[in-house]
């Protein structure tokens, strides 16, 4: 008798410490948003959405029917992953955590290698641009290597290129544009980038940091970064995710404080900066 | 849910009820300031993962365009389609910044920027390469999803076309009535 209640025990208290387990629990997975949605909240710090930038992920059909709940834990801890070590090991992110809201969508999409053109065949699910029109970035993940796109506020991504994630989504929730030479997507968006020296050297919102240099586009435009040649977010490629620059900020920082307050970086590109440490 | 994890559930949410309280309202959110890892961040947020709430009173319109591009040049463009649903707004006010303007006609007039759609398409390059990723040059039909609010701070703004312009040249390129 005295055994089978230490059994029982046993297995409560294995039971209790599952439901308290603090990560995506696909066992116990939330329910939609809203009555018959297809989306679902991660990790939502205002539900209304209003204060916060909105990311979506869409699985790719390789992590298998996400009824299945092995199939889900999958996606949840790649979710996890693009989380913890992509966008968290942005200062500027991290601090700001409070600002963005993680949701999945139950119907897949495919990316696959490309049949023309250089980037993935995409095939994205028609439900991302109807419960999912809120989004200010839809990411899908998938496990199979690709060069991967991004297209407006849809990418694609593995789950472990953490600093293309965080590359293509400050580009998609912030509008800022591309700060490498000589073949990327440019506009003025100041104070990071200008069309004419004049207008970057007499920027007064770029004076803490300014030390514009010049670069000629393939297209034979010139442009002019108020950051000289600082390898930040917006420039740098590899795996390991760094940082904001300052000028960058100071756009994250305009759009950020449209919904309240923001959180200065602790650290700015060229200074490197682990979360984990 | 069984009712001896539905009893553990309980038993987890007690002890939740004894640690610090989950960040209030979130109008203040920045970093929570007692959310240091991902597992207090789930933690905190759970509670609000797992209430549903009705559809937004809010609507979005869903501009399905063809883009006709040549080298990345823009040769015209088609609307397919358009959908009006039920959504919170994309942050597209705040982050306004690119070369094309989308006007809002109607009740109130509104506009907001985005980059060139055909010049916002980028790609990965290998480890060896120049530049890390490179702008993706169209060219044919390419298919481009414009999302549009019809609402700005809760307020229904009585859109009734959506037009877009391409600031660098002047030229339109959609100019729509939005029926619902």
């Amino acid at each position: 008798m005295q055994h089978g209640i230490t059994h029982v025990l046993v297995a409560f208290l294995a039971l209790s410490l599952a439901a308290c387990a603090v990560e995506f629990d696909a066992a116990d997975p939330p329910p939609p948003i809203a009555p018959g949605s297809t989306v679902h909240g991660l990790i939502e710090w205002d539900p209304s959405q209003s204060s916060t930038l909105n990311i979506l992920f869409v699985a790719d059909t390789s992590y298998g029917d996400l009824a299945v709940q092995t199939n889900l834990q999958a996606f949840f801890e790649d979710i996890e992953l693009v989380i913890e070590d992509g966008y968290w090991q942005n200062n500027a992110y991290y601090r700001n955590l409070g600002r963005f809201n993680y949701y999945y969508i139950t119907v897949a999409g495919t990316a696959a290698a490309p049949t023309s053109g250089i980037c993935p065949s995409v095939t994205w699910p028609a439900e991302v641009d109807t419960d999912g029109a809120f989004a200010d970035l839809v990411l899908l993940l998938h496990t199979n290597p690709l060069r991967d796109c991004r297209w407006g506020r849809k990418a694609t991504s593995e789950p472990t290129s953490f600093r293309t994630v965080v590359h293509e989504s400050t580009h998609a929730l912030f509008n800022i544009p591309d700060e490498y030479c000589c073949d990327g997507g440019y506009y003025v968006a100041q104070p990071v980038l200008y069309s004419s020296s004049a207008n970057c050297s007499g920027d007064a919102a770029n004076a803490a940091w300014r030390d514009c240099s010049s670069f000629t586009a393939n297209s034979g435009t010139d442009w002019w970064r108020s950051e000289d040649d600082i390898s930040d977010i917006m420039v740098s490629g590899g795996s390991v995710v760094v940082e904001a620059g300052r000028a960058d900020w100071a756009i994250m920082n305009d759009v950020l404080s449209a919904f309240g307050s923001t959180g200065t970086p602790s650290v700015f590109a060229p200074d490197s900066w682990d979360h984990n440490p | 849910m069984s009712s001896a994890r539905a009893l553990a559930v309980i038993a987890c949410l007690a002890t939740f009820a004894a640690a610090p309280a989950p960040a209030a309202a979130q109008d203040a959110a920045t970093r929570p300031s007692d959310v240091d890892t991902f597992e207090e961040a789930v933690r905190q947020t759970r509670e609000r993962t797992s209430e549903q709430r009705p559809r937004p009173t809010t609507q979005v319109a869903v501009l399905h365009l063809t883009l006709d591009a040549q080298a990345g040049e823009l040769r015209g463009a088609e609307v397919d389609r358009i959908e009006v649903v039920s959504a919170n707004p994309p942050k597209v006010f705040a982050r306004s910044r690119g070369s094309w303007e989308v006007r809002l006609q109607g009740r109130q007039q509104a506009s907001y920027r985005i980059p060139n759609p055909l010049e916002d398409v980028e790609i990965e390059n290998p480890p060896d390469a120049r530049s890390p990723y490179s702008r993706v040059e169209l060219t044919g039909a390419v298919p481009f999803e414009l999302i549009v609010p019809l609402s700005r701070d809760g307020n229904s703004l009585g859109v009734e076309r959506i037009q877009v312009v391409d600031t660098d040249t002047g030229r339109v390129v959609v100019d729509t009535p939005v029926r619902r």
